[in-house]
């Protein structure tokens, strides 16, 4: 090791000590002790008893709910979350064109995001009554409408009361929440080099094709990025349900992360509670290792080393 | 741009600072030297008008009391609080925001204090306590809770809209098939299917199957109920709602309230008050609000939860509520006793009882015209103080149990499975896991 | 040129009226949680719904107001919140630096760490960090939720790294030729480049423990010390629900921080668009 090695080594642990020390002090023994926890029977209140597989073999082949609250939350990270990325994207970029009054826009797309989610869940619960809801109170003339045209019978949708609408309500709920997203495409919106859309202009592109090949391959990184926190953030989905559903009805909205809570604070089932906890933290890893790996095919850098 | 980066910080920083000293001016109130007194940390998950009452009951407590002062904390709907400050040593002195269904799980679990030798040592008596609501304060032969207000539940209906169905609004349904005969004449669906009125879809197998005569653990024997007969035929009833009727519809035109996570007094009622349900499962709460919301002509009534007449209890209903206990790791024991026994005296229940317009678990108090001279209180105090009231079961898995039990419920009616499949199922499961936590315990 | 003129004015009409739906369509709650502050128990159940109320019930705000003690709520969020503002602030860019411009032996092992303890769910780490805590006799104190934050976040120093990636060696070099110590290029070279990044992670902080629930909730056991989050909660009652009067507190509640990001939103952006965020 020559002396330049010894010198950053002292200082690159100096300066990273706030984290290592925290990390030593707050992060490594909850982990450790969760890990020994998910091996445990252990009701978060008197000693552990040793169980060895249980709880993991229990997960897997005993608990349908387990498997049932895996895919709500797959639910929503394979609907929920592109489409959310999707309407981030295309708000970004209506708010990216030269209008007036951007910045009253730009507030408003924000504000959900800066609403404590006690508040705006509660919020929805109002709007998506189904009887008195304000949003079903706008979609009953339409489907009437569409009903008399066509003679079908649609019906406004149950929403959080009716198993099969309550995902969706989620995912609506979601996009209404996207402002954190759009100020991050936007901001990346903001840095792509004018001189290449008036390129494409002489080249007569049109707006489909700069925003196919111009537009996306440069801020690929970004959607790679919100990506990433998208499926994190996914997989930790809970205040939102905690507050408006508790998992009902039927299960229907029983997120990984709600199903977690309960068998560590309502079941009096932390071990079972931790071995989720590390089944979940698996498939976090695996899935954005998943991405990692595709990112070179679809992710572009614009030439700076990395 | 900088100017704007100026802007920021620069206002960040004046917040910080004016923060900081408002924290500072805090901090030096609380370096204000007092005397001695033992403080007991009481948590509520009260809030509003409960939690105004109590703050007053406090006030005297610790002008009476001048050894003693009690600070009061509510955790407000996060009983989730509790249980992870259990979990973590550093639970409160007393505590009130534990429901009476978590009870059993604590008391096994060590976590508790038993309350016998103080209730001995102060002179009182079970005999005081409704005996359904003192029975739910056992676990193993010990009292572990006292509580200071308790709730009915039954039926209340919408006279007019029984005259509107062609029934005669005086005779109230005492039997399931009378009670059917009701929901018959009473619902009405536009073409499509949607619901314009109905009486009241039942729901909550937890009751029926103790209405049915079912149960659903036998304590002494450690022994899982969960497929009584009875509980099989109160589960096929509730299900036969669905093959009659669309019952997804009933419970989206119930649901005229946000949610039903965060019970509402006024919004459960207004579908009574607006003639389209009518039916209500409510309980005595309802009278105030009534007086508050309903117009001078609204005529109602009310029943019991009706039963069949083979085998069925009358009088039939389920009590539970928040309970108080004093932690096993509260350091001062006696005080918080000393704070409890005052809480749970017949002056302070019914100070509180008449306050958030509840009715009082002891007998006594009950008895006072206050409560008495009402005959919507008088109806709910009959069936409390009743044989057939019954709390949550003395079972340490029971918070499970019960998650269970409702999922079972739903499959039953929405998933159309069979109900006996289906509870035989959950008996097994169960069973299995009351076993391994009771074993886990002895040790 | 005549055409791609009516062209350019066909398509700004387009983009304002699409602005304009979707707008209105994001602000719509909005206008409904104001709506719904002021509306009486009767006209909140009132189908078909009301837009807006009559009389307006401006009483609501008052009674909200003094229903929980307020002020001292929002005094005590904002104490937590600017102590989290500052900690992240400081540990973060220090970390950050560390593992953006100093090569040293492990680094890229504890970057790992550090992005991975982001993908652990809190529910479980949660008792044995109360336990923590409890041994060092903070439960019950403010220290759990804001000392913590002196040791840096994950998601911070992943978003400043990236920052302090893009800014060029070159800059560091010439300093060090000058005879700069490691802190002082960090100091002097990077903190003043950064300042946009820095306001990013500001907002971000401040907004994250401003509305932080469960943290409050596990920590804080004395209504003296609660935050607005947990009062909110307290309009949601065992026998009833304060609708009205839990809108009103939101409202004032979102109220400021609305103004704060309307007047500082371009240079939060422009933090953004600075740090690069490329995965």
């Amino acid at each position: 090791m020559t002396s330049t090695d010894k010198r950053n080594l002292r200082n690159g642990l100096l300066f990273a000590s706030p984290w290592l020390v925290g990390f030593c002090c707050f992060t490594i023994y909850p982990i450790i002790m969760s890990i020994y926890y998910s091996f445990c029977r252990f009701d978060a209140i008197t000693k552990p008893h040793w169980a060895g597989m249980e709880n993991y073999h229990n997960l897997l082949f005993n608990d349908p709910l387990f498997w049932k609250s895996l895919w709500t939350t797959f639910y929503m990270v394979i609907f929920g979350l592109p489409t959310a990325l999707i309407f981030a994207l295309f708000l970004a970029i209506l708010l990216n064109q030269k209008v007036k009054g951007l910045a009253l826009y730009r507030t408003i797309f924000y504000l959900p995001s800066i609403t404590p989610v006690v508040a705006s869940s509660i919020l929805w619960m109002w709007l998506l009554n189904p009887q008195i809801g304000l949003i079903n109170y706008v979609l009953r003339p339409i489907l009437n409408g569409i009903n008399t045209l066509t003679h079908l019978s649609l019906a406004v949708p149950g929403w959080l009361a009716d198993p099969h609408w309550s995902k969706p309500a989620l995912v609506l709920m979601g996009l209404w929440g996207v402002g954190n997203t759009v100020i991050i495409f936007l901001a990346s919106l903001q840095e792509v080099p004018e001189e290449l859309y008036e390129a494409a202009l002489i080249d007569g592109a049109g707006a489909t094709r700069k925003l196919w090949h111009i537009t996306l391959p440069l801020i690929s990184p970004v959607i790679f990025f919100n990506l990433i926190m998208g499926i994190i953030g996914y997989f930790q989905y809970f205040t939102q349900v905690w507050v408006m559903t508790r998992g009902g009805p039927e299960d229907s909205t029983a997120f990984y992360a709600l199903y977690m809570f309960n068998n560590a604070f309502l079941f009096f089932k932390m071990g079972y509670a931790s071995a989720m906890a590390w089944i979940l933290f698996a498939i976090t890893l695996v899935c954005t290792l998943i991405v990692f790996k595709t990112s070179s095919k679809w992710v572009y850098y614009s030439g700076e080393t990395k | 741009m900088r100017s704007n980066v100026k802007k920021i910080v620069g206002t960040l920083v004046v917040l910080a600072f004016l923060g900081t000293l408002l924290g500072l001016m805090t901090g030096c109130q609380l370096i204000h030297p007092k005397k001695k007194k033992t403080v007991i940390r009481y948590w509520t998950g009260w809030t509003g008008v409960e939690m105004e009452s109590q703050k007053r009951i406090i006030k005297r407590f610790n002008e009476q009391h001048p050894d003693i002062e009690v600070q009061i904390n509510t955790v407000a709907s996060s009983y989730e609080k509790v249980k992870i400050a259990f979990a973590s040593g550093s639970p409160p002195d007393v505590c009130s925001a534990i429901w009476a269904d978590d009870l059993a799980s604590y008391a096994m679990r060590g976590a508790l204090t038993p309350l016998d030798a103080y209730i001995e040592k102060s002179g009182r008596h079970g005999d005081e306590y409704m005996p359904g609501v003192w029975n739910m304060f056992q676990y193993g032969g010990h009292i572990w809770a006292l509580n200071v207000t308790t709730n009915s539940s039954f039926m209340l209906y919408n006279k007019k809209m029984f005259r509107d169905a062609g029934l005669d609004p005086e005779k109230k349904p005492r039997t399931v098939v009378e009670f059917d005969k009701v929901n018959e004449a009473m619902a009405k669906f536009d073409k499509n299917g949607n619901v314009l009125r109905f009486g009241l879809r039942p729901s909550n197998i937890l009751l029926w199957a103790y209405v049915f005569g079912g149960h659903w653990y036998e304590p002494d024997k450690r022994l899982v109920t969960a497929n009584d007969p009875h509980n099989i035929k109160a589960l096929k009833w509730l299900a036969s709602y669905n093959r009659k009727y669309n019952c997804r519809k009933i419970d989206s035109f119930n649901q005229v309230y946000a949610s039903g996570t965060y019970g509402d007094q006024y919004a459960g009622l207004y579908g009574l008050l607006s003639n389209q349900v009518g039916i209500l499962f409510t309980g005595e709460w309802s009278y105030d609000n009534i007086r508050r919301y309903a117009s001078k002509d609204f005529e109602y009534g009310y029943f019991p939860a009706p039963y069949p007449e083979d085998g069925g209890r009358p009088n039939c209903l389920t009590v539970g509520g928040s309970v108080f206990v004093i932690p096993k790791d509260s350091k001062h024991k006696d005080a918080a006793w000393t704070f409890l026994n005052y809480m749970t005296q017949p002056e302070q229940i019914k100070e509180f009882c008449m306050d958030i317009s509840n009715i009082p678990p002891l007998k006594k108090v009950a008895m006072e015209p206050e409560f008495m001279d009402i005959p919507m209180y008088k109806f709910a105090i009959d069936l409390v103080s009743g044989p057939n009231a019954f709390g949550p079961p003395q079972m340490p898995t029971w918070p499970y149990y019960l998650a269970e039990i409702q999922r079972v419920e739903e499959k039953a009616v929405f998933g159309k499975q069979d109900p006996e499949k289906l509870l035989n199922e959950l008996n097994t499961k169960i069973q299995k896991d009351i076993d391994i936590a009771l074993r886990d315990a002895a040790y | 040129m005549h055409s791609q003129k009516n062209q350019g004015i066909l398509h700004s009409i387009f983009v304002h009226g699409l602005l304009v739906v979707v707008g209105l369509t994001f602000f719509l709650p909005f206008f409904w949680l104001i709506s719904t502050s002021l509306k009486n128990d009767t006209q909140l159940f009132h189908f078909p719904p009301i837009w807006i109320p009559w009389p307006l019930k401006w009483s609501n705000y008052p009674k909200a107001l003094a229903y929980i003690p307020f002020f001292t709520y929002v005094k005590n969020t904002l104490v937590i919140s600017f102590l989290n503002v500052l900690g992240t602030v400081i540990s973060c860019s220090l970390v950050a630096y560390s593992f953006a411009r100093i090569p040293w032996k492990g680094r890229n092992f504890f970057f790992i760490v550090l992005l991975s303890t982001m993908m652990i769910p809190y529910q479980v780490t949660l008792i044995p960090v109360l336990i923590i805590f409890k041994h060092l006799g903070w439960v019950g104190s403010i220290k759990p939720l804001v000392v913590p934050a002196f040791f840096g976040s994950a998601f911070f120093i992943f978003l400043l790294r990236q920052f302090f990636m893009s800014i060029p060696m070159e800059l560091s070099d010439a300093a060090r030729i000058d005879g700069c110590s490691e802190f002082g290029i960090y100091w002097r070279v990077m903190l003043p480049l950064s300042r946009p990044a820095m306001a990013t992670v500001m907002l971000f902080t401040f907004i994250g423990a401003w509305n932080d629930f469960l943290g409050p909730l596990i920590y804080l056991s004395d209504e003296s010390q609660y935050t607005l989050s947990l009062g909110l909660q307290q309009f949601l009652s065992q026998h009833g629900a304060e609708w009205s009067l839990l809108m009103a507190a939101s409202t004032v509640m979102i109220l400021p921080i609305i103004i704060l990001f309307f007047f500082t939103q371009r240079t939060f952006i422009q933090g953004i668009a600075l740090t690069g965020i490329k995965g």
